[in-house]
């Protein structure tokens, strides 16, 4: 059976730290003003505030990125295959063809894509990260790719390595045996937005 | 700058125009789009796939995770950090802090060359100057100053703001300040809830008394009281939450809703200040029920030692604590064998009546009924009762300490208090417990004396809450000039308007050393760029990892930077002392020349090549003997030498300020908490880019129906203010925030207007020289604007 | 000669703004799409919003001007040239506006050589490139001398459904998309239609009266009189199927799907909402179902302009409904992408990145480029009308191929 790569997030491990969030920032050469993996509060109007009254009061933590969906809406509106479902699994790009009409921006039920709106700034002012992250410029639209540099070569994303709270896994949904198969099945793995059916393959588990 | 980097970007892409054109036409070019384009049409680049290795170094501030980063080097430039794998993986740690490192190294706003005053003070004008300029002023100046003065005329100051060896603000800084002979002022943070804590086991403040953190996932009952862990050390959360999985309860005790909190089984969500009544209630319920560890009390503690009612001191035999025999009916020296001790009761020796400690203690807590904590704590009773069977029943299990509860004016206590009730339910020496904070870095390494003081001279050592009053009123020593390393001083110590209005005026000359032009920065005479942690190799001290650390130098120090042993060596090199600071290896060699690595055989090569070597036992588990470092042996909860102060035993007092009885209470209505936050370690990293996208700028955090109670809205900008001074800053709506309270995080350099560290104060409690930086009294109003100060 | 009578006062001021459109296109060229008022949030802006517009105008014109052809409405067929011309012209603008829109223009190629055939866009380039040229063809067809009225009957025949299609197409490129509440919606196209068809229509009106007021092309009161009739019909179905729309979103009650309704009845696009209804829809309609009315030329320029404007303020409550409310709210929100280096980063704020909420407002580069591209869309309708309405030598053959239009 062919690979369908996916990650599994465990909420009840997060701490809401935004390790995995600047983690992603500096292995995959996001520039400034905008994140790839974001942590959301779940919870209050601010991050890290909760909802409900002193003391009874409650708040949990959503790391989003890009779901890999299954049925991906990006990739089918995308005009010029840009954006394009990989063998394995993942919703990648080819920034090489990026036109920049941000169609798949619209298309988007998690708003985890981003634009270049902007020449790149970035602090300190060159490429890091890996080596072998490919490299984005003004004008077209970026995102998570579960750090295709890293998993081409067997290597977890890098989230997943550097998650202080060991709240990220990562493999192939289609390996029953695997961990994140495992967990899913196990723990009730939950989609975000579920009922727009777009077959997420991050999955949730509480 | 700005145009030397367009122009540049032109060139590049009047290349990729040229080579676009032949396919595209003139069109495209024309309209202007090579400017960012045609990459497409470009030959792919170059695959330099030159295999990059990772050099390996520590990160090393005062989070102590002390964690191992691999760090990548690219074209002379820090590209990447990443977890270091560790002896055991589960240490394997980063966090968003360490991942940010590369901005720290390459920052644009880094210091780029030593500096001198070139305006007034705090002017913030400065002169670029050479190395040896600056060596030449300071070895100059000081010399002056210890001819004029005496050698304690300079002060060598210092806080945690990095672990190294040669160049952190614990070792190697000692043996500058000892070399030269000058004051050494230090310390003040975090000292008073661990001196408590550690005196009943008889070690050091900062001693490798807990299990490590691997052996916490054991655990079923975990206390983290006044620690933030998943957000101030976050590398120890995951321990926690794998002890959680496997079914411990987990406790937190915080007035203030944190994302660790969150996490808790029982939130006790206390009323500030009232920890140590919250403790004596947990000790009361657990007495009361019957639920102590008896066999432990009566074998390895202090509990049924004689206290003789005249002097409150133990009563003695051969200089040995006497406790009574039941077997005989009569007073025996404690490890007498075949002898059964009383763990209760009252008889006269020598016709003095004495007491056991244990009952003692009962008399102590026997008020704090769980309804009077619930008064005290405004905590519910039946809450209190929980978390006591709990830690009595629910074994093994511990508590792990953060520095919150040590913020007040009597966290020693406190401190007491919580190994007493450690003690009194038998927890230590067995897996799964956790005894305050597991830090391995310090005790075990720091009597390395022959390395600390070469020469032979010492320093003046002075608890650094008391530098004011001794520049001030120039005694205990007659302090002129500072030397600050591996600190932001006026952001990390109380009381800023005494520095700025009193100290400061009566400094001949201030050195700073430093990365970045922090606030302290703006106050020095002399500016010296310091070298990152990537920029020097070295040894470093462990914080909670059972391992000796070395970190190897990933680059060159960037700019005119300089480790701070480089700087020792220029300055004592020119006053003729430069012998005591030898090439960097030796040094390090040196270093690790002590008793507890020669025993097991590490040597300096192999540290030097594994970088991590483990030198305690795996896994760490102490007092498994029961045998404690005091004189008994045993642990003595019973402070003989506090009796004069009747603080023998845990007794429950409210601080100076944040009480409830304070005078100050109908004045200033709130406690100011500054606790630290997930963006910062103490004030580093504080202009970090990618932190700052996280966190752009300081707040406090305030309970709605308070600020609404004076018509403050979200987002208004607020002055928080009592008489020491105030700070300006926008008010934001927390439910996370107790009613009563107003939270700043701790760290921000620079406000709209004031500071607020101008809020709180240096009062300090007779030999426990402790900022109390929560024990603060405040008010706030809506801020109006008008004049800054 | 032929300078003479292309170069005028209006000519030259729309050559001049369309200049001033192609300057501040190059500076966004030079400086990416951060000088534009979109940011992650709300990604696209004003220039879908009208290039949504100007589809929609472009295909009411030929739905008009062609169904005269194909149901053989001869009163009809005098304006046939106009709306063809119109609609060719329109069809181009929102072409342009697709390119300026673009982060990368310079791969607008792409769409040729990489097409993805799954794309709703790629079927509008698809379509929009039939209907152009189909369109270009027609309007070529019926200028000639000797028009083969065959040919044009089977243009129309064609021209007609690629028109209902073009828009039909546009209105699925949002209509499709799930993650978008108040697009997602099977009545998308029809409303699409509907409001090409009165907003089409209304702006035929402007141009014949326009043509009317200052060129030698003639149209009979009476026939405007009778589309102002038929734009009645048409807004009386647009509103028909905007409160259909609106009905069926609202009644449920749906906690996510209230969230939107309420920015567009009474939060941040309520002006553009009700003003659509109550300017673009009720008061043209009142004015226009009185026959008296119709005969006024200023009350009929009134009514059309509203309906034009009214359709306008739809395209952005549509497109900006979705875009403002991300479906995942949370905080912080989402990264804006738009990044402004502080002076220090040892101050006390840093600039803010994030929002929970989308906000939008056009910047004057955005206004500027399209002022231009509508300027060069008037400029090429202006030489069109000299071309075809109103050819020096072919004057006086005008009453012969215009029907009831008038000589003088």
């Amino acid at each position: 059976m062919t690979k369908k790569y996916g990650m599994v997030i465990d909420l009840k491990r997060c701490i809401g730290c935004h390790t995995c969030e600047i983690a992603c920032k500096l292995e995959n050469d996001v520039p400034m003003g905008m994140y790839w993996n974001r942590i959301l509060t779940e919870g209050g109007k601010y991050m890290d505030a909760p909802k409900g009254e002193y003391p009874n009061v409650q708040r949990g933590y959503l790391p989003l990125a890009c779901q890999h969906c299954e049925n991906a809406p990006c990739v089918k509106v995308c005009p010029v295959a840009a954006t394009y479902k990989s063998e394995d699994g993942r919703v990648l790009i080819n920034y090489e063809r990026c036109i920049g009409c941000r169609y798949c921006m619209a298309a988007c039920p998690y708003n985890v894509r981003v634009f270049n709106w902007q020449e790149p700034v970035r602090i300190p002012d060159f490429d890091y990260g890996s080596a072998d992250t490919p490299k984005r410029k003004r004008g077209i639209v970026e995102k998570c790719s579960f750090c295709e540099q890293r998993v081409n070569k067997g290597m977890q994303p890098f989230c997943v390595e550097v998650c202080p709270a060991r709240a990220r896994h990562f493999g192939d949904l289609n390996d029953p045996s695997s961990e994140v198969a495992q967990l899913v099945r196990t723990r009730k793995g939950e989609q975000l937005l579920e009922d727009r059916g777009t077959k997420p393959q991050v999955y949730y588990v509480r | 700058m700005q145009s030397e980097k367009e122009s540049k970007g032109f060139s590049i892409s009047r290349r990729n125009f040229l080579k676009g054109t032949a396919a595209v036409g003139t069109t495209v070019g024309l309209l202007g789009v090579s400017t960012y384009g045609l990459k497409w049409l470009q030959p792919a680049q170059a695959q330099t796939e030159a295999k990059e290795e990772p050099i390996r170094s520590v990160c090393s501030p005062n989070c102590w995770q002390t964690c191992n980063h691999l760090v990548t080097v690219r074209d002379g430039k820090v590209v990447k950090s990443a977890p270091a794998p560790m002896p055991e993986r589960t240490y394997d740690r980063i966090c968003l802090r360490g991942l940010t490192h590369l901005q720290r190294v390459h920052h644009p706003e880094r210091i780029k060359y030593p500096m001198k005053r070139a305006g007034e003070r705090g002017e913030g004008k400065w002169e670029k100057i050479s190395w040896e300029e600056a060596f030449n002023t300071i070895a100059e100046k000081f010399s002056q100053l210890r001819k004029q003065y005496g050698k304690q005329s300079i002060a060598i100051v210092g806080q945690s703001g990095n672990y190294g060896v040669l160049n952190g603000g614990y070792a190697g800084q000692y043996r500058f300040s000892g070399v030269l002979e000058a004051v050494h002022a230090t310390g003040s943070v975090d000292t008073s809830l661990s001196t408590g804590f550690a005196a009943p086991m008889g070690t050091g403040i900062f001693d490798a008394y807990s299990n490590e953190p691997l052996d916490w996932v054991n655990a079923r009952t975990i206390i983290l009281w006044g620690s933030a862990c998943a957000e101030t050390q976050i590398n120890e959360w995951h321990f926690i939450q794998e002890a959680k999985e496997k079914g411990a309860r987990l406790v937190v005790i915080d007035p203030i809703y944190t994302a660790t909190a969150q996490k808790a089984d029982i939130w006790v969500n206390l009323r500030p200040a009232s920890d140590t009544a919250l403790a004596l209630g947990l000790m009361r319920e657990i007495m009361a029920q019957g639920m102590v560890d008896k066999d432990f009390l009566l074998h390895h503690t202090c509990a049924p030692f004689l206290v003789r009612s005249d002097d409150k001191q133990f009563a003695r035999a051969e200089k040995k604590p006497l406790v009574w025999d039941t077997n005989s009916q009569s007073a025996k020296p404690h490890d007498s064998s075949g002898i059964v001790p009383e763990l209760e009761g009252t008889h006269p020796i020598n016709g003095v009546a004495c007491t056991t400690a244990y009952s003692l203690l009962w008399d102590k807590v026997k008020d704090y009924t769980p309804q009077k904590v619930a008064e005290l704590t405004e905590v519910p009773a039946s809450m209190v009762v929980e978390v006591a069977h709990l830690l009595a029943a629910n074994k093994p299990g511990g508590i792990k300490f953060g520095f919150g509860a040590d913020r007040y004016h009597h966290a020693n206590l406190l401190g007491q208090a919580m190994i007493t009730l450690l003690g009194l339910t038998g927890n230590m020496g067995k897996s799964g417990n956790i005894l305050g904070m597991a830090f391995y870095g310090f005790d075990p390494m720091i009597y390395n004396a022959g390395w600390l003081f070469p020469a032979g001279t010492f320093p003046a050592v002075l608890p650094l809450m008391r530098l004011q009053d001794t520049v001030i009123k120039q005694d205990p020593h007659p302090v002129k000039a500072l030397y600050i390393m591996c600190s932001n001083l006026l952001v990390q110590t109380a009381d800023r308007n005494k520095w700025l209005k009193e100290v400061w005026p009566k400094l001949e000359f201030v050195v700073a050393v430093d990365q970045f032009l922090n606030n302290t920065m703006d106050y020095a005479d002399i500016i010296l760029p310091a070298a990152h942690y990537y920029e020097t190799e070295e040894p470093v001290l462990a914080g909670d990892v059972p391992y000796v650390l070395y970190r190897r130098q990933a680059l060159e120090p960037l700019l005119e930077a300089k480790p701070d042993w480089e700087i020792y060596q220029g300055i004592t090199t020119k006053m003729g002392l430069g012998q005591y600071f030898p090439e960097k290896l030796q040094a390090s060699k040196e270093w690790f020349d002590m008793p507890i690595l020669k025993q097991q055989g590490i040597t300096f090569d192999k540290i030097r090549q594994e970088q991590a070597v483990r030198f305690l036992p795996n896994p760490y588990i102490p007092w498994k003997d029961g045998k404690f470092k005091t004189e008994s042996g045993k642990l003595e909860f019973y402070l003989e030498k506090m009796a004069a102060t009747a603080e023998e035993l845990p007794v429950f007092k409210w601080p100076l300020e944040a009480g409830p009885d304070s005078k100050l209470a109908g004045k200033y209505p709130f406690v100011l908490l500054t606790r630290h936050e997930k963006f910062r370690i103490h004030s580093q990293y504080e202009n970090q880019p990618w932190l700052r996208e996280l966190n752009p700028e300081p707040v406090a955090d305030l309970n709605p129906k308070d600020a609404r109670a004076k018509g403050i809205a979200d987002g208004e900008m607020v002055e928080v203010y009592n008489d020491r001074g105030h700070v300006v800053l926008k008010c934001r709506y927390n439910e996370s925030i107790r009613p009563g309270v107003v939270h700043i995080q701790q760290g921000w350099w620079r406000y709209v207007a004031g500071h607020h560290q101008e809020l709180t104060h240096a009062q300090f409690k007779e030999g426990i020289f402790n900022y109390s930086f929560f024990d603060v009294r405040v008010d706030f109003r809506k801020y109006a604007g008008g004049e800054l100060h | 000669m032929f300078n003479k009578r292309y170069v005028n006062p209006w000519t030259v001021i729309l050559a001049i703004l369309s200049l001033v459109g192609l300057g501040a296109w190059v500076y966004q060229l030079a400086n990416g799409l951060i000088a534009t008022g979109m940011r992650n949030v709300v990604s696209w802006g004003l220039y879908i919003t009208l290039f949504m517009f100007f589809v929609g105008l472009s295909a009411g014109g030929l739905i008009v001007s062609s169904s005269a052809t194909v149901f053989n409405i001869k009163q009809f067929k005098p304006v046939a040239k106009p709306a063809v011309l119109l609609s060719s012209t329109c069809i181009i603008v929102a072409t342009l506006l697709i390119f300026v829109d673009l982060g990368r223009p310079d791969r607008f190629l792409n769409l040729v050589f990489h097409p993805q055939f799954n794309s709703p866009l790629i079927w509008d380039v698809i379509v929009i490139g039939i209907y152009l040229v189909t369109s270009l063809v027609y309007l070529y067809s019926m200028t000639r001398e000797e028009p083969n009225l065959k040919n044009i009957k089977v243009l129309s025949a064609i021209a007609l459904p690629v028109a209902i299609l073009v828009h039909s197409v546009t209105a699925w490129i949002f209509g499709l998309q799930i993650a978008r509440p108040t697009w997602h919606s099977a009545l998308m196209a029809p409303l699409f239609v509907a409001s090409a068809l009165d907003s089409g229509l209304a702006l035929l009106l402007l141009v014949l009266i326009g043509l009317n007021q200052f060129t030698s092309f003639k149209v009979d009161k009476k026939l405007i009189s009778t589309l102002g009739g038929l734009l009645a019909v048409f807004i009386a179905v647009d509103v028909y199927f905007v409160f259909s729309e609106i009905l069926t979103a609202l009644y449920p009650g749906e906690e996510q799907l209230m969230g939107y309704l309420t920015l567009m009845l009474s939060g941040s696009l309520a002006p553009f909402f009700w003003g659509e209804i109550i300017l673009g829809a009720v008061v043209p309609f009142l004015i226009l179902v009185v026959p008296k009315n119709r005969l006024k030329s200023s009350l009929m320029l009134l009514a059309s302009g509203l309906v034009v404007v009214g359709v306008l303020f739809k395209r952005i409550w549509l497109l900006f409904s979705s875009l403002l409310l991300p479906l995942i709210g949370l905080a912080p929100g989402v990264t804006l992408g738009a990044y402004q280096m502080p002076e220090t980063f040892g101050q006390a704020a840093t600039p803010g990145i994030w929002a929970t909420v989308g906000s939008y407002a056009p910047t004057w580069v955005e206004l500027a480029i399209v002022v231009g591209v509508c300027a060069f869309g008037a400029l090429i309708f202006t030489v069109g009308t000299y071309f075809f309405l109103t050819p020096v030598q072919t004057a006086e053959a005008l009453p012969k191929q215009g029907g009831a239009v008038s000589a003088t």
